[in-house]
């Protein structure tokens, strides 16, 4: 049976779009142009992955809000807020109610489908233990690249499926540089310059969440960032 | 700046306040005037009354009179005349025509007219002018009774400090009475308390005192009142009055330290003259009215004069003083950069200057929302246009997915390429806000911009192959307070902008060494040198001033604003100019090294 994935969002014609190209790679979509329409719906039947757009109608917070709801309902359903603010501070917003991920809407459809397969997957894969090949091992870094998990010195650290591919991206060849294209490639992004940064800030804090003493990301200025193989070098 | 402000103006404009005295003095002289003539008037008035006693009462003139305080007077004008008289004696200077030998009584004067043919009253006046030549002989007896008469009446009719004598038609002195001085003790009892000095009294006896001794002179009671032959024989008045017409005449003291007003009137015999009546007195009354005058209207005016001009400066100060504290802020509510900040001098001021600053306040907040509007279009162009252009896009990526026509998918791929551009136009426009958003977060660590630029260094020979980069020798450690990447992406707007301006191989220039307290970053090009005139609003937001080329990338002029968002969160400064030798230019970062680093 088709996953059914809830598209909120305003806009008729984006709304539309998305709902065909989600709907021709075997998706079943439901779409709701405002949020007290998609609440309601949701109190009878929640769907499988819900994209919201945070600016709803009359209600420039109403995403948000939603997400609440949403999360409130569900603890463990993929919400991908997938909006056209840029803001560090919505961004920051967004990911704090639980979102598990955060899309402008420059993302491209491909890029968009390839998130939404990921987070099924890791919904699916949640209870099932990882296979050993499909980890990655750095250090304290353990990245399960099935059900895109991260851990450090065996902590969950927290992060977006963005997130998590720049991860991987970096740690995946430790001391290589990867410039800011290689880094939104691999994470199926197209932003620009100062959103890789600070998704990158955003990624450190996270880590030094559960470790104070993380400093593995090294930021090669002019360059890009580095993945820095074992500890204790400096 | 204030060599002739508003306060020098202001001080000149109260100076018209020096006219009261001389429209006062005008007023003054009128007065002086106006009182003099009333005191001849009084005088006459007085001669009158006298003469009006003496009428038709010529027996009362045949006789000398011969009361004390005539010859005292007597005495004392002799005294001061000819210094001589006291040899005469007490009553020398009397002689009596009919009691003495009735020939000549006094010898070789010819004021003295002793051939009474010329009138019937054997009237004999002692020779003031000539007391030593009085003989001894002559001396009279006591008088007749009827000689008092004269002076009784006269006593009687006499006015305070005033003289009064009758002459005959020959000249000759009949009676003399009253004093041209005030009695000296009466005076005294009026003075003997004076009230103590006020503090104002005072201050005006010790600051004005001397200026208006030199400028005024208080009539003085310590003057010669002696009468002059001279006034009893030739005296216009008494020359007047002997011919029947009363008359007045103004003379000065023997000593010159007061004037004498005397006026005469004729004292009538039936139809005839027999005597004149002659009534001095000084005009000491009205000279010490108009000096009193004149000091209260000089010391009023000074006060006047200093209140108002205390009042002026004090005001003119005040007026002054806001006026160029609203200039200061005025000045310095726009800074270098363009950015607005609010006047508050004045604003609540109820007067024009409040008002002034009030528009002056306005304007600037509408400088300040159009400035803030400048600076917001970009993000907010980015951010309204991003959902129109993923309807494009998605259109587009839905249209690829349904497997199109090789000659269709061209023109699907051109779209797409343009919507790309377009992104990533947008993109650029609300880097600047995220870039400030950063800012905001403020977080702040300590770094060595050396590597920073030499990291980037290496990076920027990677980025752009066609570019050759000439590094300056290594500078010395220094640190400096801020954000590392934000240098970073700082540098990388000025050295983008570098590398578009410069053609292929010419060598840019990257350069960081130490200022003074300040770490300074360079980066020099050949090629277009910058317009002087906006070379200070290079770094403003959405201000570019290349040439548009057709094809080439958009420039929206906010690579360099961010260049200065970064410089400002370094409490550094960011600017350009171009080389000395006019190769090309040079933008600089200067950025204050961290006090107390080694």
């Amino acid at each position: 049976m088709a996953k059914r994935i809830a598209l909120i969002e305003d806009d008729a014609a984006i709304r539309a779009n998305y709902a065909d190209a989600i709907k021709k790679h075997g998706y079943e979509v439901a779409t709701y142009a405002s949020r007290p329409e998609a609440s309601s719906a949701f109190k009878v039947r929640l769907p499988e992955l819900a994209i919201i757009d945070i600016g709803l109608g009359q209600e420039p917070e109403g995403g948000f809000t939603l997400c609440r709801e949403l999360r409130a309902l569900s603890a463990t359903l993929p919400i991908i807020f997938l909006t056209a603010r840029d803001s560090d501070f919505d961004i920051v917003s967004g990911l704090r109610l639980g979102a598990d991920d955060y899309l402008t809407k420059d993302v491209s459809l491909p890029h968009l489908l390839a998130r939404i397969a990921a987070l099924f997957r890791r919904a699916e894969l949640a209870a099932t233990p990882a296979a050993a090949e499909e980890i990655i091992e750095r250090g304290q870094l353990k990245l399960d690249m099935k059900r895109f998990l991260a851990t450090w010195n065996d902590k969950i650290v927290d992060l977006t499926l963005t997130e998590f591919w720049m991860v991987h991206a970096l740690a995946k060849f430790p001391g290589h540089v990867k410039n800011r294209d290689q880094l939104m490639g691999d994470a199926k992004i197209v932003v620009d310059d100062g959103t890789i940064t600070s998704h990158v800030k955003r990624i450190r804090k996270k880590f030094v969440v559960v470790d104070d003493a993380f400093d593995s990301i090294d930021t090669v200025y002019g360059m890009g960032y580095r993945w820095r193989e074992g500890d204790g070098q400096r | 700046m204030f060599s002739f402000g508003l306060r020098a103006k202001l001080f000149v404009a109260v100076l018209p306040v020096f006219a009261i005295p001389v429209v006062g003095l005008g007023y003054v002289r009128e007065m002086e005037a106006l009182l003099k003539q009333q005191q001849e008037q009084n005088l006459i008035t007085a001669a009158r009354t006298i003469a009006t006693a003496l009428h038709d009462r010529p027996s009362l003139l045949r006789l000398r009179p011969q009361d004390p305080a005539l010859k005292k007077d007597r005495q004392e004008a002799i005294n001061a005349f000819g210094g001589e008289g006291a040899a005469a004696g007490g009553a020398t200077a009397v002689a009596q025509n009919g009691v003495a030998s009735g020939g000549a009584a006094v010898a070789g004067d010819a004021s003295v007219a002793s051939d009474g043919a010329a009138t019937d009253a054997p009237v004999v006046v002692s020779p003031i002018t000539r007391p030593v030549q009085v003989p001894m002989t002559v001396l009279a007896p006591d008088p007749p009774p009827a000689t008092d008469e004269v002076s009784r009446i006269i006593s009687g009719l006499n006015r305070a400090k005033s003289r009064i004598w009758v002459l005959d038609k020959k000249h000759q002195l009949l009676a003399l009475a009253g004093s041209l001085k005030a009695a000296p003790d009466t005076d005294k009892t009026v003075d003997t308390k004076p009230a103590p000095p006020s503090f104002w009294e005072r201050a005006e006896n010790l600051l004005l005192r001397p200026l208006y001794s030199r400028l005024l002179t208080l009539p003085t009671e310590d003057f010669d009142d002696a009468l002059p032959e001279d006034a009893i024989t030739n005296g216009a008045e008494v020359e007047s009055a002997l011919s029947g017409i009363p008359a007045t005449r103004r003379r000065a003291t023997l000593d010159n330290r007061a004037v004498i007003l005397s006026a005469a009137h004729p004292i009538w015999a039936d139809d005839d003259v027999v005597a004149a009546v002659v009534v001095e007195e000084t005009t000491n009354a009205v000279q010490s009215f108009t000096t009193r005058a004149l000091e209260k209207l000089i010391t009023g005016t000074l006060l006047t004069f200093l209140l108002a001009s205390v009042t002026v400066l004090a005001f003119a100060s005040r007026i002054a003083g806001r006026i160029s504290r609203l200039r200061n802020e005025a000045e310095a509510a726009i800074d270098a950069n363009g950015r607005v900040r609010k006047i508050v001098a004045g604003s609540r001021a109820r007067d024009e200057i409040g008002d002034l600053s009030r528009s002056y306040s306005q304007l600037l907040e509408r400088l300040a929302q159009y400035h803030d509007y400048l600076e917001q279009l970009g993000s907010r162009l980015s951010h309204e246009f991003r959902t129109p252009i993923a309807v494009v896009r998605s259109s587009l990526e839905n249209l690829q997915m349904q497997g199109l026509p090789e000659e269709s998918a061209v023109y699907v791929q051109r779209a797409e390429q343009g919507i790309s551009r377009l992104s990533a136009m947008l993109s650029r426009m609300s880097e600047a806000r995220r870039i400030e958003a950063a800012l905001r977060e403020g977080e702040r660590v300590d770094y060595d911009p050396r590597e920073v630029v030499q990291g980037s260094v290496e990076g920027y020979r990677a980025a752009y192959p066609g570019s050759v980069f000439r590094t300056a020798p290594d500078a010395g450690e220094m640190r400096i307070s801020g954000s590392p990447e934000l240098l970073a992406q700082g540098l990388d707007k000025l050295v983008a902008n570098a590398v578009s301006f410069t053609a292929e191989g010419s060598p840019i220039g990257i350069a960081l060494r130490q200022e003074d307290a300040f770490a300074v970053i360079e980066v020099e090009n050949t090629g277009p040198l910058l317009p002087q005139a906006h070379s200070a609003r290079l770094f403003d937001s959405m201000v570019s001033l290349r040439d548009s080329q057709a094809g080439a990338e958009p420039h929206l002029g906010l690579g360099l604003f961010i260049v200065r968002l970064v410089a400002e969160f370094h409490n550094g400064s960011a600017d350009a100019r171009n080389r000395p030798d006019g190769t090309g230019v040079i933008m600089r970062l200067r950025l204050p090294l961290k006090l107390g680093a080694a």
